[in-house]
Order: C-alpha cells, then sequence, then structure tokens
C-alpha cells in the first residue's frame, strides 16, 4: 500500500513539473515594468536579505514558502510596515540630474492558525501581502525647457489562502492561491520635438487584478540542515483603466489630448526556488536561488525589440543570510546579502543589483515578537552608443527599505 | 487556466497523501471500564504513544535550546490547558504569564550536538521512589521515555489515589532520609 501511495505520488509530481515546463510564448516591451520587482517579505526575512526558502516558519511563510506555515504552533497575527526611498540619479548627453522618491505602507498582515493535530501539522493562513510597491520618479533632463519626466507607481496586493501539512516527519508541503487588486499609475511627460505641441504626454491610470498560485515543500532530513523549494506559477494581471496621449493633429492646429479606455493582460512567467539552511547552535545559515525566465512575460507592449531579441532575460537570484540568536537575551540579529540580475536587458550593466541587509529582532512576554530590517540595493546601468559618447545614457538607483514587523502569538 | 487546474488537482492529490502522516481527529473511544475516567494519555492505550503524541521536529529542537524563544516557538496552543491546570478541581488559569518554566513539558528533547537536558529540575522530581517492585520496573521501561516525567494533574472526575499514592511515597521517602540521618 506504502509503495503504490509512493508511486501515485511520483507520478503525480512528475506530471505536475511536465506540464510546468510545458509551452509558454511570448510577445515584448521596452519599459522596466514594475512586475520585476523582487521585494523581500516580512522584517525578519528581509534582515536575511530574503534567504528563508528553507527556514520561513511565520505567516510572511504563505507569500514566500507556504509549506514554511507548517511550522507554526500557535495562532499568530503578523503585520509588517515597510519605508522605502529610492534616489535615481541620470547623466544623459552629458546633463546630470537627480529624483528621490520615498513612501511608507503596509507590506502584509496576516493571521495563522494551526489545527490542533495528534500527530504532524496541519495550518490554514489567511493573508494580505503587497506584493509590488513600486515608486519611481525620474527626471532625465533637469531643465525647465527640455523635460523627460516618468513617474510611476504601482501598488499590488495579494489576497492569499494558504495551507501547510506535515506529509513526512519533518517534511512540508503547502500551496496558496491567491487573487490581485491593485493599481497602477503611470505618467510621461517630455518635451515633444515637434514645435506643433508645448508638451507631450502618455499616461496609464487604471486598476489591477489578477490570479496566481505557489506550491512548496520544505524539509529537514538531519537535525542541523533543512532545504525547500517553491514554484510559483504564471500570475496573470489585468490592466483595466484609461489611456492618455497627446498627438500632433498637422494642419489642423496643434495638439490633441486622446484619452480612451484600455484594458490589457500581463503574464508573468513561472519561477522556481531552492533554498537551503544549516542551523549550527545559535545560527540559521541560509541560502536561496530563484530563478526566472523572464522571456517567457507575456505582455501587450511587446517583449522583443525590433530585431526580434528578447529584451528580457532570464535571472537568477541568489540569496545568502545569517541570524545569531543570543543564548541568555532575548535578542537575535541577522545579516545578509543578495544578487539578482537586471530582468530588462535593454541596458548594459555596469554594476549588477546587489542588495546588503541588516536586522534585529527581539521577544516580550514570550508571545510579542518585533523585528526591524534595513536593506539597501544599488545598479548601474548604460546605454552607450558605439562612436557617440555624448549619447550615453547613464542611471545609477539606490534604494533603501525599513521594514517593522510585530507578530503576536496566542 | 488550464495549468492552474492542474495546479489544484496536485494540491489536492499531496494533500489526500499527506493524511498518511498528520492526524488530526483521532478516532472516537468508548470508555470500557465503565468508569466516568476518560483518558487523556496517548499512552494508556498505545503502546508506542510516540506515533499519537506531539514528536520533536529539529526546529523545535532548535528553539528549545533559547528558553526566550521555546515557548513562541515549541508549544503547541492547544497545550494551554495542559499547562495551566492547576490542582485537580480548579479550571485552567489563563491569567498567568506564559513563562516557559510554567508550562510542564512532558519530555527533554535530545539538543543537537550534545546532551543537555535543558528540563533539569523538572528531570530531578520525577526520580522514582525507592522500593518498587521488580514488575513495576520492567512496566516502566516499557513505557514511552515521557511518561514518567509528564507533570499534567489528574483529571477533576478521577479518584485521586494516583496523587496521594505519590504523596504517601514522598513522604515514605523523607522519612527513610529521616531515620538515615538518626541513625548517623
Amino acid at each position: 500500500m506504502k509503495a503504490a501511495i509512493m508511486f501515485l505520488s511520483y507520478v503525480l509530481f512528475a506530471l505536475i513539473f511536465v506540464n510546468l515546463f510545458a509551452d509558454v510564448s511570448a510577445p515584448p516591451t521596452n519599459q522596466d515594468l514594475p512586475y520585476l520587482d523582487r521585494s523581500e517579505i516580512g522584517a525578519r526575512w528581509a534582515g536575511m536579505a530574503g534567504a528563508c526558502i528553507a527556514t520561513v516558519d511565520d505567516g510572511s511563510a504563505a507569500w514566500l514558502n507556504p509549506a514554511g506555515l507548517g511550522k507554526i504552533r500557535r495562532i499568530e497575527l503578523v503585520g509588517t510596515l515597510v519605508r522605502s526611498n529610492q534616489d535615481i540619479d541620470v547623466n544623459w548627453f552629458g546633463v546630470k540630474s537627480s529624483s528621490s522618491v520615498g513612501s511608507m505602507r503596509f507590506q502584509n498582515i496576516s493571521i495563522s492558525y494551526p489545527f490542533p493535530t495528534y500527530r504532524g501539522s496541519f495550518v490554514l493562513s489567511g493573508s494580505v501581502v503587497r506584493t509590488i510597491s513600486y515608486d519611481q520618479y525620474l527626471n532625465r533632463f533637469a531643465n525647465p525647457n527640455f523635460h523627460d519626466i516618468e513617474e510611476r507607481k504601482a501598488v499590488v496586493s495579494a489576497w492569499i489562502g494558504a495551507f501547510s501539512v506535515e506529509i513526512l516527519e519533518n517534511t512540508f508541503l503547502g500551496a496558496e492561491l491567491h487573487g490581485y487588486s491593485g493599481m497602477f499609475k503611470s505618467t510621461e511627460s517630455y518635451s515633444p520635438w515637434s514645435n506643433e505641441c508645448e508638451k507631450g504626454v502618455f499616461a496609464q491610470d487604471g486598476d489591477l487584478s489578477g490570479y496566481g498560485a505557489t506550491i512548496g515543500m520544505v524539509s529537514s532530513p538531519y537535525p542541523l540542515f533543512s532545504a525547500g523549494f517553491v514554484v510559483r506559477t504564471p500570475q496573470r494581471i489585468t490592466f483595466k483603466g484609461n489611456e492618455l496621449y497627446t498627438e500632433t493633429d498637422d494642419g489642423h492646429g496643434g495638439c490633441k489630448l486622446w484619452e480612451y479606455p484600455t484594458r490589457y493582460d500581463i503574464d508573468l512567467p513561472y519561477s522556481f526556488g531552492f533554498g537551503m539552511a544549516v542551523t549550527p547552535l545559535g545560527f540559521i545559515l541560509g541560502a536561496d536561488m530563484f530563478y526566472t525566465d523572464w522571456r517567457e512575460l507575456e505582455c501587450p507592449l511587446g517583449t522583443r525589440d525590433s530585431r526580434g531579441n528578447y529584451l528580457y532575460d532570464q535571472t537568477l537570484d541568489i540569496r545568502v543570510g545569517v541570524e545569531y540568536t543570543f543564548p541568555q537575551i532575548p535578542i537575535r540579529l541577522r545579516g545578509g546579502w543578495a544578487y539578482l540580475p537586471q530582468a530588462l536587458n535593454l541596458f548594459d550593466m555596469k554594476k549588477d543589483e546587489n542588495r546588503v541587509s541588516l536586522g534585529f529582532g527581539a521577544i516580550a512576554a514570550s508571545s510579542l515578537s518585533f523585528d526591524l530590517a534595513w536593506i539597501r540595493s544599488s545598479f548601474e546601468r548604460e546605454i552607450a552608443e558605439e562612436g557617440e559618447p555624448d549619447k550615453r545614457y547613464f542611471e545609477k538607483r539606490t534604494t533603501d527599505r525599513a521594514l517593522f514587523s510585530l507578530a503576536y502569538r496566542f | 487556466m488550464k495549468k492552474i487546474l492542474w495546479i489544484l488537482l496536485g494540491v489536492f492529490s499531496a494533500v489526500l497523501i499527506a493524511g498518511c502522516y498528520t492526524v488530526i481527529v483521532h478516532p472516537r473511544v468508548e470508555d470500557t471500564d465503565g468508569s466516568s475516567y476518560r483518558t487523556r494519555y496517548c499512552s494508556d492505550c498505545h503502546a508506542s504513544a510516540d506515533f499519537y503524541y506531539w514528536h520533536w521536529p529539529y526546529y523545535d529542537r532548535w528553539y528549545w535550546s533559547y528558553p526566550h524563544w521555546r515557548s513562541y516557538y515549541c508549544y503547541p496552543w492547544w497545550w494551554n490547558d495542559y499547562w495551566y491546570w492547576k490542582g485537580d478541581t480548579s479550571g485552567p488559569t489563563w491569567q498567568e504569564p506564559r513563562y516557559f518554566e510554567e508550562r510542564m513539558r512532558p519530555a527533554t528533547p535530545v539538543l543537537p550536538g550534545g546532551s543537555r537536558d535543558v528540563g533539569e529540575e523538572k528531570k530531578t522530581q520525577k526520580t522514582s521512589p525507592p522500593g518498587q517492585s521488580g514488575a513495576d520496573e520492567k512496566q516502566k521501561s516499557q513505557r514511552p521515555r515521557y511518561f514518567d516525567e509528564r507533570k499534567r494533574p489528574l483529571s477533576p472526575n478521577k479518584p485521586d489515589t494516583e496523587k496521594k499514592q505519590s504523596g504517601k511515597e514522598k513522604g515514605s521517602e523523607k522519612q527513610e532520609k529521616n531515620t538515615e540521618e538518626e541513625k548517623k
């Protein structure tokens, strides 16, 4: 009987994985889509630079690795706030400009309920997670007579229902289903080359909706070692709103502003994550890899350039984190480093995106824990025309984020 | 959409398979001796209570090493009535703070990297009284390791014989010590 069940489970997982890698085709874009954002969720895991697939064991697991929910023993309520600030320095045609934008938002709120069990573990969780919290203000020319300002804001919340079950001793399987809701607003205003219009505008403003799912597993085959994986299905995001743009009406007197309703779908591709952790006394050392083939992105704006090359590439994120728990005082410290290649390959990367993080956690009255984390990410990129150094476009982005999580276990 | 259905099918099947290990509902057990006492110890019915009782996942063992985090991570919430029960007649006392010392963990886990026992004090309370018969010793050796370490009080409806007996035994132990001292 046991052998039959094992055989059936192997067949089942084989079918799932064959289906995962089945056809996904791709059309193109020339934009820095906010949907490519890969932010860390939860202050504790942000403090470890997001290296948590094998170790996550709180409500954030609903999004990060649902299998980790199975480790929760007490009813838990957790919430996170995030403050972010992004600085962008640009040098274009020899003109330098700097832009800065900041925001403060809640990142997640989650409640997890572990069912009483005689053996094993079964945990249900409901969460709202801001999976995309994107603010950008980019002024490429700091010049009143000639400007190119790009302002973009995207806030997407995933409403998650998740569960985790212990399927073997120390092995958990979890899954989550989520629906998206949010908004997207983008305004690009520029000085048009034509004299017909004083101001050029292209703007989008509307609501986002969508859905997706994640399955995950985590296992501790030995006391000091655990490993886990995550498979994130394609995420469908639908934009429904208005587009507005200027159009030169030659011969009939100047410019017109056109506004019309728009609806389009964006399909984010599969993502696969794998993580390991070793836990010698006092330490949690975690390392994650996360693979996404952005060439499979489907977007009506297009994902290929005029020569048919992909504008988006594969990415393999690498995250490493460490946490130390003090034995005598209720405090733990953590730090991490992450390497995240850019998905958009329209630019030449001068310096790939690196993230460094620091974190701190404490507990009060054995039931209330809080965590603080600071994480800085930066990268540099450029577009250099051969033989025309004056047309060089250079951009440096630095983002600082501070996260604060509060969790209560009843 | 088709792929999502595949995933859902996979998850659903995985949950079915998962039922092989996780046990949520215990089968209803009728009392066989007609007494009003309802057993709450798994080991009263199961030779291997480890099977039906809480096991020690590795991460629990890890957190167990850190007293400040022990209660937060290791104790299931449905154990509260075990830990707050005061005496034979009073109900659970939820007002008490959730300090780990007040929760009498039935077993001491084996810590990774050594055999340092965290619940040393409790262990000393659980030393078997002298003068036990050989049959009792044999029976004891067959019990799960935490059977004798468990400190949860008895059910209010059960005659308090066991406790009284243990009290007597403790008393006799004291008497023996006193007589030894007098002899000296």
